[in-house]
This record gives C-alpha cells, structure tokens and sequence, in this order.
C-alpha cells in the first residue's frame, strides 16, 4: 500500500463510526485482558465460601459465584484467557491454511486437486460440531479445544489463499522474479505471500470473533476449559442453575463474550469494506 | 446442460463428499485419544473394565480393518451400537431427530420472513439510522453466545415474567401426541388435540427465536446488499421512468429479483441452525439430537458421537444441494456451464 493509499484508507476509518466503536471495544479487552493481574480485585480461583452468591457490591463489584469466587476477576482472566485461545488459534490456521492455499495455487495440477478435495470435505461439515466431536476424541481441556477448533479450521484460509495466490500468480513481476532465477520457494515467499496478505488479515480479524464464541461453546458444554479455571463461556455454564435467582452468575461473562466478539466483528466488517474496491467508492 | 443431468452429477458427486466425511470423522475420532478406552471407562476402572471396551469397540483389531468394517455396516444402516443407552445407534438418532427437525424448522419460519423484511427495510432506507440499528442487530446476532441468548429470555419470559412455559417440549401433564411424523405441532394437530397443540407452540417458540436470532442477522444483510445491487440496475430506472410507485418498484420488480442471494444462503444457514441446536437444546431441555450429541461427547460414547456427525453432515449436504438444485431451477440465468 502506497503512502497516499494509507493515508486515504485512515481516513476512511475515521470516518466510520462503527470500525471506531469495534476498534476501541477490541482496544478495550486487549487492555484489561493483559493488565488483568493489575486490574484484579482478587485471585480468580479463590474459593471463599462464606461470601458465596453475594450480588454486586463495592466488595465484589459484579458480585460472586456460587464458589464465592470474584466475578469481576475472573472475567478479567477470562478475557485474557479467550483472547489467548483465539490468538493461538487464528495465527495457526492462518499459518497453516495459507502455507497449503498457495501451495495449491502455485503448483495446480493434482497436488491442488487433493488439497482442494480435502478442504471442501471439511467445509462441508457443520464446523461446531465436527470441534465438538474432535474435542471429546481428544478429552476436555484448553489445550485440546485450541487442536479441536484449528483442526477444523484451516480450509478457510486454504481457499481464501489459493484464490488469491492464482490471481497474484499471472503478474509480470512473478514472471521476471523468475527470470532473474527465483526458485518456487523464493517466489511464493517473497513475492506471493506479502501481496495476498491483506485479505488474510481481515478475515483473521473477523475469526479471532468466531473463535472466541467457538471456544467459549465448547467450555460451555464441558469439552474446553475445566473448573474452577477463569473461562467466559465456562462461567455461564456454571452460573445457569441459579439463573432464577442469582443472574449476576451467567449474565456478566456471557455479556463479556457478547461485547468483546461483537468488537472484532464490527472491526472486521469494517475493514473488509474498506479493502473491497467496490465498496471502497461508495464509501467516499 | 440439461437439468436433469445436472441433478445427476450433482447426486453422483454426493458420493465422493459423503464417503470423504464418514472417512475424516471416523479416522479423527478414533486415531486422536491415545487411549479410547481408558477414556471412556475413566481413571478409576480396572483391567478387566478396559478389556471389556476394547472387546465391544473392537480396538483389538487395527484400525483399517475397524474402518471397513464399519463402512461396510453403515451401507446396511447400521451404525453400531452406543454406549451410553445400550440401543443401536441408529434407532437413538431417529428417536432424537424429530424434535431437532420441527426446531430448527420453527426457526426457520421466523428467520426468513424477520430476515428478508429488516433486509429490504434497511435496503430502502440506507444509511438512515434505522439502517445502522438493524446492522447493529444483525452483528450483534452473529457475535451472540447462543447458550446465554436462550438463559437471557428464560430468565425474561419464564422465570419473572411467566409468560411463556419452562423447559422441556410440553408440559409434564400433557400427553404427547400419538407418533406420527414426530413433530409435536403436527401430530397433535393430526390427532386433533388442541391442548397438545398450543402447549406444545408456547414450548418451541423461546428455543426458536433463539436459534434463530443469528440466521435473522445474516439473512437480513444479504437481502440488503443483494436488494442494493438490484435497485441500481436499468430496469429498476426504467420502472422509475415508467412513473410507477416506489412501492410498486420494490414489491414487483426489485424484491423478486433480490430474493435469490438469501434463498441460496438458506442452505448455509441450516448448517448453522443444526450446530446452534446443540447448544440451544441444552439450555431448554429440549430433547434433540443435539442434547443426544453433547450426552454422547461429554461421555464419550464413540459410536453416538461418529453417528450424530455423520447423520448431521447428510442432513446438511443434502439440504444444500436441494437449494443448489432449486437455484438454478428457480433463476434461469444461472449456466449450467461446461466443467461446472
């Protein structure tokens, strides 16, 4: 991107309030999710039983669990946990998918074909539930709902790269690279990786959303993070039975997850507008 | 291409991506534990525990000759047997799909018209605030943990309300309807029994605008966007010219053309709504596939799980290729291209 392009894309994003609100609310969770040992009132797995199910108060700010467990604490190292989550997630399947999706583009023919194949075979699966059932194959736990969710993740980023790879594939300047010697390696390295980055971005921007609500799920039905572990989606589940009477349990960390998904969505549907040229004109 | 060949191919090559995920599910479940049967009997088990699970899995033979072997049973229809309610697979999955089907069907019925209006609407009235409000509806929809969703409005509507009813599919004093198609609405309606009847859609209504939240989000920005690429094309300008009313504008010429891009997104949508009722099914009690499921993983019942992901998988690939088909029958432009 251009100078004169950066700037004018700036531009655009200050101009529109909804990429600010998604960027601040993302902002905001990175924040507290890493100065969360800071922010903390309490320690997130202390047990005190004497001071179980209180409401929000100036001691417990959003209230306690029915552990006697500080909420307000444990949703800050929830978000620092699911954040975590995401983050190992995305930058994996992105790593990865992308590897795969221009080694299929680059090469065609039949190595293509198979990675293609495979690709469309996963995508074919509802992907929670195929995460579920990886999840349960493997035992709960953080670790393996990170392997569960990347496993059924990847062909995404394949396509996405694959397509892009070919439309970067026929340009003069690949064409010369080769003519000056540059090796397959050296050409989807240097030259066709950092054009179809871009794209990749957003979409890993509009998935560390869809990962978090993911692993949340798969805490929420007892497949991801363990008690008494700080999980947001964990922390609704065990808030539910006393849904009736005690609402503060479940209602602020899933409120948590809500906000902070609903962040990165708006950052990443903004910004896909931003980078699709159609869009783009509109805009001004 | 003629269109009965194309719906010959297209069932043809169903073949290849069925086979494909039977294969990756069964592989994915049963290489990844180290131990299947340690996990399944837990750590306090003794040997002669484990033993007896390996016997009934069959984890003694290699896992090749597992997979054939199970291939070859589940072209018969058999799909092993669970081991959590010691009844076939199969007979599991026909007795849990019926609820699971009239939900996601009920949302189905709420998401598509909600969807298809807030899309129009926010279509016409572009960039006004109630355009941003229902694009705020819509993200918000789709960055909402479903399960806290369906917590919320019990909390709302049962717990201090008391509007609608509790848990379950029917209240515990109501006598289900005689099993027809397994759907309560319908049943009870076929049995004539009004009491079944309306109970049973004060039931499903919470558990379905749940489910349906998200899919109403989707389903509303694709009408826009596809409504607005509609709207500035030539014939729409030509209408304009003609001097006939914006109502008429968009209810005859624009809507009709918009609506194919949602109508072809439905059968992504259904994927969502089956793998939104595992979770959905959880907090209403609600006696489906997808409380089956998370019984099955939670205990992990291989053959349940591999049953329910494979049964979950046809539903879903044949659902989008009845939409693939009904696509192209219903819009003629589309080219049944060479190679496609």
């Amino acid at each position: 991107m251009r100078g004169s392009e950066l700037k004018y894309t700036l531009f655009l994003i200050k101009r529109n309030p909804l990429i600010m609100v998604g960027f601040m609310i993302v902002g905001t969770m990175v924040l507290l999710g890493v100065l969360a040992p800071f922010i903390a009132t309490h320690d997130p797995e202390d047990m005190v039983f004497s001071d179980r199910l209180k409401p929000p108060s100036w001691k417990h700010l959003l209230g306690t669990d029915d552990n006697g467990m500080d909420i307000f604490s444990r949703i800050l190292y929830g978000i620092r946990l699911d954040l975590a989550i995401a983050l190992a997630v995305v930058a994996m399947v992105s790593l990865f998918g992308t590897l795969l999706g221009v080694v299929s583009g680059y090469y065609g023919g039949v190595i293509d074909e198979v990675i293609m194949r495979i690709a469309d075979v996963f995508l074919s699966f509802p992907y929670l539930l195929l995460a579920m059932a990886i999840a349960a194959a493997l035992g709960p736990g953080v670790f393996n709902s990170i392997v569960a969710i990347s496993v059924t993740w990847w062909p995404v980023y394949a396509r996405l790269a694959r397509g892009a790879t070919l439309a970067v594939k026929e340009m003069s300047y690949i064409e010369a690279s080769r003519a000056l010697g540059g090796g397959d390696l050296h050409i989807m390295l240097r030259h066709i990786l950092p054009n179809i980055v871009a794209p990749i971005l957003v979409q890993a921007t509009l998935d560390m959303g869809n990962v978090i609500l993911e692993a949340a799920a798969l805490s929420f039905i007892g497949l991801g993070a363990q008690p008494p572990q700080a999980e947001l989606g964990l922390m609704v589940s065990l808030g539910r039975g006393y849904m009736r009477d005690y609402p503060w349990v479940s209602l602020f960390p899933g409120l948590t997850i809500l906000i902070m998904v609903l962040g990165f969505n708006l950052l990443g549907d903004g910004l896909r507008d931003l980078l699709d040229p159609k869009v783009r004109r509109k805009l001004l | 291409m003629k269109i009965h060949h194309y719906i010959l191919r297209r069932l043809l090559l169903l073949i290849p991506v069925l086979l494909g995920t039977v294969t990756i599910t069964f592989f994915l479940i049963y290489l990844v534990p180290s131990n299947p049967a340690r996990l399944i009997a837990g750590p306090r088990a003794t040997g002669e525990q484990l033993e007896k699970i390996r016997l009934e899995l069959g984890l003694d033979e290699p896992i090749y000759i597992r997979y054939f072997k199970y291939l070859g049973r589940l072209l018969k229809g058999d799909l092993g047997r669970s081991i959590l309610t010691r009844r076939p697979v199969l007979d599991d999955l026909l007795t849990f799909f019926p609820a699971t089907l009239e939900l996601t069907l009920v949302s189905m019925l709420i998401m598509v018209p909600l969807g298809i209006f807030f899309g129009v609407l926010s279509a016409v009235k572009r960039n006004s605030a109630l355009d941003h409000i229902i694009r705020v509806f819509a993200l918000s929809g789709v960055s909402m943990p479903v399960y806290w969703f369906g917590l919320i409005l019990l909390l709302v509507f049962y717990f201090k309300l008391g509007i609608f009813p509790g848990p379950g599919r029917l209240d515990p004093h109501i006598v289900p309807p005689p099993t027809i198609t397994g759907l309560y609405i319908i049943d009870s309606l076929l049995a004539g029994r009004w009491d079944a009847f309306i109970n049973s859609i004060e039931h499903i209504i919470l558990p379905a605008v749940t489910l349906a939240y998200a899919t109403t989000g989707m389903t509303a920005r694709i009408t826009r966007s596809s409504m607005l690429e509609v709207i500035g094309a030539e014939y729409i300008r030509a209408a304009k010219a003609k001097g006939l009313s914006p109502r008429e504008i968009i209810l005859k010429h624009a809507l009709r053309n918009a609506l194919i891009a949602p109508v072809t997104f439905i059968g992504y949508e259904f994927g969502y709504l089956l793998a939104g009722a595992v979770l959905t099914e959880t907090i209403f009690g609600w006696p489906g596939l997808g409380r089956y499921a998370v019984e099955a993983m939670t205990n992990v019942d291989f053959p349940a799980v591999l049953g329910v992901v494979i049964l979950t998988t046809f539903v879903y690939v044949i659902v989008n290729l009845i939409v693939d088909i009904a696509y192209v029958i219903i819009d003629p432009r589309i080219r049944l291209g060479k190679g496609e």
